[in-house]
């Protein structure tokens, strides 16, 4: 028997109390949701700075500080955005059950991550003598987005490194839960980076 | 007893159900960047059309076209709240207390949604632009 379709089957009560996506834990849609909460303040940190930009004038950044250099910020990003595919890499090794891969794949994202922040402190250290927090509303958004940034690597670093130590004991459903968990905040992190590369980097050029 | 629906016919109605809670804030979301972000921004540009439309027809647009969806979105919301209650009250499968709270949250949350878009639009069309 061909099972039924159209708006009566659409709208039946079996239709719509369809789970989707099926079968996610609990830790999963915890994890979405955050992310979704997170996405929303880094949206509003970027609409921030195009409002402030606009409504500040044709001299932008204003004053005498001049566009941000773009060389190390592009090494920061084929630094952060590359660390992804070890994490994907590790994600895979869950499913195959392969530990040895799953902890190289998060160690390898860890320390990819921490190489960005060791860039970005020596960003700042540069930076931090030409304007800082307090100078203007560029120097404001500027620290504001980006170390708001820097934090989220900071957190996601500290999740892999708790990750890590539970996947001593080996791998089970909970586990591996926890690493996709982790994946998930990862994969977030280094797409918000772009979006601040166009922005505060790539933006003023244009 | 109905047969159970088919594959395509679940994924249909999940969807539904998703649109019916979500629909509202991804409605307002647009609505915000498009509506303030038109009026801003053709203000500071001193531009005077949008894609060959005068500025307060695009912002109408973005007050009417988000407000239609939400309301899409709200009737959704009711009528999963509306089909998922008898099976709900049966007890048995919690699926449907699921769907049922998920369509309440819509119903409110749609609501809300929608006075926000009206009211916005409302300040947008009728105050001056530019001040």
């Amino acid at each position: 028997m061909t099972p039924p379709g159209g708006i009566t089957a659409t709208t039946s009560p079996e239709a719509l109390s369809t789970e989707l996506p099926v079968g996610r834990s609990t830790g999963w849609w915890g994890m979405v949701l955050f992310v979704t909460t997170e996405a929303t303040l880094f949206a509003c940190l970027l609409g921030s700075y195009f409002y402030l930009r606009f409504q500040y004038g044709p001299q932008w950044p204003p004053g005498d500080i001049p566009d941000p250099a773009l060389l190390r910020p592009l090494v920061m990003t084929a630094v952060l955005v590359p660390s992804s595919l070890p994490m994907l890499w590790a994600e895979r090794g869950l499913r195959r059950g392969q530990l040895w891969r799953v902890r190289a794949g998060l160690t390898a994202s860890m320390l990819l991550g921490l190489t960005f922040l060791a860039l970005q402190a020596t960003e700042y250290a540069e930076l931090l003598t030409e304007f800082t927090l307090t100078t203007n509303a560029y120097g404001s958004l500027f620290y504001v987005i980006t170390g708001f940034h820097g934090l989220h690597v900071l957190i996601g670093a500290t999740m892999i490194a708790w990750a890590l130590t539970t996947t001593r004991g080996g791998l089970d459903a909970r586990r591996d839960d926890r690493v996709r968990n982790v994946a998930i905040y990862w994969h977030f992190v280094d797409i918000v980076w772009l979006g601040i590369l166009f922005t505060i980097y790539l933006s003023p050029r244009l | 007893m109905s047969a159970a629906p088919g594959h395509r016919a679940r994924l249909a109605g999940g969807l539904l159900a998703w649109y019916g809670v979500l629909g509202g804030a991804v409605a307002w979301a647009v609505h915000l960047f498009v509506g303030w972000g038109v009026d801003e921004l053709t203000c500071a540009a001193g531009i005077h059309r949008v894609a060959g439309l005068p500025p307060r027809a695009v912002i109408g647009l973005a007050v009417v076209v988000p407000a239609l969806v939400t309301v899409g979105a709200l009737l959704a919301a009711v009528l999963t709240w509306r089909r998922t209650g008898r099976p709900a009250r049966a007890g048995g499968d919690p699926r449907f207390a699921r769907a049922r709270m998920l369509a309440l949250l819509g119903i409110w949350g749609n609501l809300l949604f929608l006075a926000i878009i009206v009211l916005g639009g409302i300040a947008v069309l009728v105050l001056p632009s530019c001040h």
